[in-house]
């Protein structure tokens, strides 16, 4: 699984226990996408903004809605995982971030990872 | 309006690698260093086009994601360049964020101090870089002393802040060994830091030592 695919379902799991545990109705329909992954979509950013939504709309009915820190552990099993690899020889210099993809020049195509990116204009 | 800075990049949705949960980046151009095996060439390129931001403005924009920040215990991780020189602009977001969001500062420590007096009281945690503790092999990779390093990690000490400081010590191809490394280590522990990793710079080949 490439990293974006990786960050994606990551991403949806976090969505997924913030929904469960506000009594959120949240539909996640299985991603077709079989091309290069940027770890969020116009798709996914719906669902965040539909449950930021929810959220508001149970907060002003004088529900007690739950976020902070309720899916820490999802992220915390990221770190497990990642603390598995030896670390001398194969992480990259901290200023690195260019070779992680993370960071577009601000002349590249803003097309090609439009959601994942903010470039500079 | 606040302070207005030039950003060279916004990285989203980061796992772990810039501290704990969902983080994003914020990348700014300008660096005291200069950096033999430096990545990030274009902090530091005079033609770089940025785009700047006010607080106010980068704080809408990453807002985006405070669903994931506040879920996961992450939030807004500086970089660059080197932030601690925009201690100003942190401290009028952080104002503009709210005390929820985790903030990371991803740093060489080569800075006058008042930028981390100004820090201390609005950053959660720091990751320090440190180079090369040996100033002779510090001044050859990065063009710098290193005096205000180790006077900066001394001062962090004394303000009790060694838990909260992640402290990255590499080995630097071309420049020091193994042993330089595990002095510089050794003095780290000494000083009080425990929470200390090692790694290797990973050079291009564009890089001529």
């Amino acid at each position: 699984m490439t990293r974006g695919k990786e960050t994606c379902k990551i991403l949806k799991d976090i969505r997924q226990q913030i929904a469960l545990e506000n009594g959120i109705e949240l539909v996640v329909s299985e991603c077709k996408h079989q091309g290069e992954c940027a770890g969020t979509c116009p798709k996914c950013e719906d669902e965040v903004r539909y449950l930021e939504n929810q959220l508001l709309v149970r907060k002003n009915l004088g529900h007690q809605i739950s976020i902070v820190g309720m899916a820490a552990s999802v992220t915390a099993a990221v770190l497990l995982s990642s603390c598995e690899r030896p670390l001398e020889g194969d992480v990259p210099p901290p200023e690195d971030f260019l070779s992680q993809d993370s960071i577009m020049a601000p002349n590249d195509s803003a097309d090609r990872l439009p959601n994942t990116f903010v470039v500079p204009e | 309006m606040g302070v207005e800075v030039p950003i060279i990049g916004i990285a989203r949705h980061r796992l772990v690698t810039d501290g704990k949960g969902v983080t994003t980046l914020v990348a700014f151009h300008g660096c005291t260093l200069r950096c033999k095996y430096c990545l990030n060439p274009q902090s530091i390129t005079p033609d770089t086009v940025c785009r700047h931001y006010t607080p106010q403005e980068l704080y809408e924009t990453v807002c985006i994601d405070q669903l994931y920040f506040l879920a996961t215990g992450g939030g807004v991780t500086f970089g660059g360049g080197e932030p601690c020189l925009r201690s100003e602009f942190i401290a009028q977001f952080r104002a503009l964020c709210g005390p929820q969001w985790q903030l990371t500062i991803e740093t060489c420590l080569n800075v006058p101090r008042h930028h981390l007096e100004q820090l201390l009281p609005i950053i959660d945690s720091y990751i320090v870089d440190i180079k090369e503790l040996n100033p002779i092999i510090y001044a050859s990779y990065t063009t710098k002393q290193n005096q205000q390093v180790i006077d900066n990690l001394h001062w962090l000490a004394e303000q009790g802040w060694c838990e909260q400081v992640r402290i990255r010590v590499p080995h630097i191809p071309g420049f020091n060994t193994d042993a330089d490394v595990d002095k510089s280590v050794e003095f780290l522990r000494q000083w009080g830091f425990s929470n200390i990793e090692q790694f290797t710079y990973i050079t291009s080949k564009t890089n001529n030592v």
